[in-house]
């Protein structure tokens, strides 16, 4: 056989193990289902009003993100305030509606919006290169095509594993009996030169669903990366 | 060797993406709830909106699975287990003005992931009161992730949803409370509706007088079939058609339906009512009789023509049946 010949083959098979080793990884991905939970002397803020206490800390650096979403979701531009709510009131329930969750940016006092979570970790360059690989299977050959497949499939995989983790974690609506306590993160959407460097004010308006009377709890929030 | 080329890099492609591919079958299985002494002391409206029955997956993923509606199914076996009385309300229909709260489900998401495959859901339950203030909310949401697929990640978060809101709803110091407060308000008790009280007491009712007159057009007895989808024993049409007998009849101020089968065996039973387009929602659950589907929650969207009532239902294990009545 020419000697040629016989490199160009080893080089082929080489590339044909790298390419199933690399398959098999991303098809068994190492992203486990996350759960965020900070040391409470941690929350930049607290504040207690008729016996519901609320303690804030929004996530800003990178090693908090990536334990609580696997993910840099500030990249999409979106703040994850992590909220506990805690009712230590004696004998009063408290109503979370989420709708009734809002963040102020203080100093244009306008209430930041919601991000619609399906765009947040979306997996685009994934979805990207899962749609070029078969193209350039035919065009440019067998090996190339299934590498970019391969690396598709596992951003792919990765961003939607992140996106559960980032839906899983959001402080939805709940009641509060005496002593219950909930938590998790409420996303606000900002431009990206202000995730980092805002100064932000949480409004939570909880409802005694005996009473139907309301508890404001507003506490500030400092983004600011330290 | 071109041609092999060509033919085997979309080979490849298949086998890599069927490997990690989801399946679309997905059944729920009746659960099992913990058997509790007291029912919570409220006759309540349940809501379930279009919204909640034809919400599909969240993420986006190819697929025309209504989890949605799996959700208000099992919604509908749930409700009855934890409140005295339960009446449907469903979009379109005016909101019985004799109910003491209403119980509004919604599908937050229905997530999946692959690598490993995973299912994260997420229900939220809304209790107000009538003028619209929240008497209780619950957000309920877990994630099922490793072997399997997606059918049986589906069922067993379902599965973790409803028990742990069947807890939550029965034990909720918020309802309970409101329920005292109803009872011990000066109001005469509201007649409950069972299928087993058809005295017909209840035409002096000013309850059912304020029944919608399409509504009342549904009271009587129909006959006719329900068919069954082909399952792996059945060989044909004959073994999946059974004769069935629909009485409809007003109760307490709702209208309640149960379906026999031949000997007097009764399959189902539930409330009926109208639905927006003049067509009659049958919603209900299958007794013990009905064999492999004792306990499995159903509703029929059957057109209303005249001397015939006929249409479709999706049971809780996401069955299709169809069924044609006349009277």
């Amino acid at each position: 056989m020419h000697p040629v010949r016989a490199v160009m083959r080893h080089v082929r098979a080489t590339a044909w193990i790298l390419l199933l080793a690399f398959t098999t990884t991303a098809c068994s991905s190492g992203v486990v289902q996350s759960k965020f939970t900070p040391s409470p002397e941690t929350y930049a803020a607290r504040a207690e009003q008729n016996g519901l206490f609320i303690a804030a800390k929004p996530l800003t650096h990178s090693a908090d993100l990536s334990e609580a979403f696997r993910s840099d979701i500030t990249a999409d531009n979106v703040l994850p305030i992590f909220v506990v709510a805690e009712n230590r009131h004696t004998t009063a329930s408290f109503v979370l509606d989420k709708s009734k969750i809002s963040v102020v940016n203080m100093s244009t006092r306008t209430t930041l919006d919601r991000p619609d979570l399906k765009d947040v970790s979306s997996g685009a360059a994934g979805n990207a290169m899962l749609g070029v690989g078969p193209i350039l299977v035919l065009l440019a050959g067998v090996i190339p095509g299934l590498i970019v497949i391969s690396i598709g499939w596992k951003l792919f995989a990765d961003a939607r594993q992140a996106q559960q983790n980032i839906w899983d974690q959001e402080l939805t609506s709940r009641t509060l009996a005496p002593g219950q306590t909930a938590q998790g993160f409420v996303y606000v959407s900002m431009p990206s030169d202000q995730v980092r460097a805002g100064r932000y004010e949480l409004v939570i308006d909880a409802l005694d669903p005996d009473t139907a009377t309301a508890t404001r709890v507003s506490l500030p929030i400092d983004s600011l990366q330290r | 060797m071109r041609l092999r080329k060509c033919a085997l890099g979309p080979l490849l492609c298949s086998v890599l993406l069927a490997g990690c591919a989801t399946s679309e079958t997905l059944t729920v299985a009746p659960i099992d709830y913990p058997r509790r002494a007291d029912k919570i002391e409220l006759r309540i409206g349940l809501s379930l909106t279009r919204e909640l029955t034809e919400a599909k997956w969240s993420d986006a993923s190819p697929g025309s699975t209504r989890v949605g509606a799996l959700v208000a199914a099992q919604t509908q076996t749930l409700a009855p287990l934890v409140f005295r009385e339960v009446v449907m309300i469903t979009d379109g229909n005016a909101r019985p003005a004799d109910v003491d709260a209403v119980l509004t489900p919604r599908l937050l998401y229905a997530h999946r992931a692959p690598a490993p495959n995973s299912v994260a859901v997420k229900v939220e339950w809304r209790l107000l009161r009538l003028t619209g203030e929240p008497i209780w909310l619950e957000s309920m949401g877990t994630r099922s992730s490793g072997d399997g697929g997606d059918a049986e990640h589906l069922q067993k978060a379902l599965q973790t949803i409803f028990l742990a809101s069947e807890q939550s709803m029965s034990t909720a110091r918020s309802i309970r409370e409101f329920a005292a407060r109803v009872r011990r308000a000066d109001r005469p008790a509201s007649p409950v509706a069972t299928i087993a009280s058809t005295s017909g007491t209840t035409a002096a009712s000013p309850i059912v007088a304020s029944l919608p007159p399409g509504a009342r057009a549904l009271v009587g007895t129909w006959t006719g079939t329900l068919t069954l989808p082909r399952t792996p024993g059945s060989t044909g049409s004959g073994d999946r058609r059974r004769v069935v007998e629909v009485v409809i009849a007003e109760l307490g101020g709702a209208i309640q339906w149960t379906m026999t089968g031949p000997g007097s065996v009764q399959l189902a039973s539930g409330s009926a009512s109208l639905a927006d387009d003049g067509g009659a929602v049958l919603v209900g659950v299958f007794a013990r009789e009905a064999g492999r589907l004792a306990g499995t929650p159903v509703q029929y969207h059957l057109r209303v023509l005249d001397r015939r009532l006929d249409g479709s239902g999706l049971t809780g294990s996401n069955e299709i049946q169809e069924l044609s009545l006349t009277r």
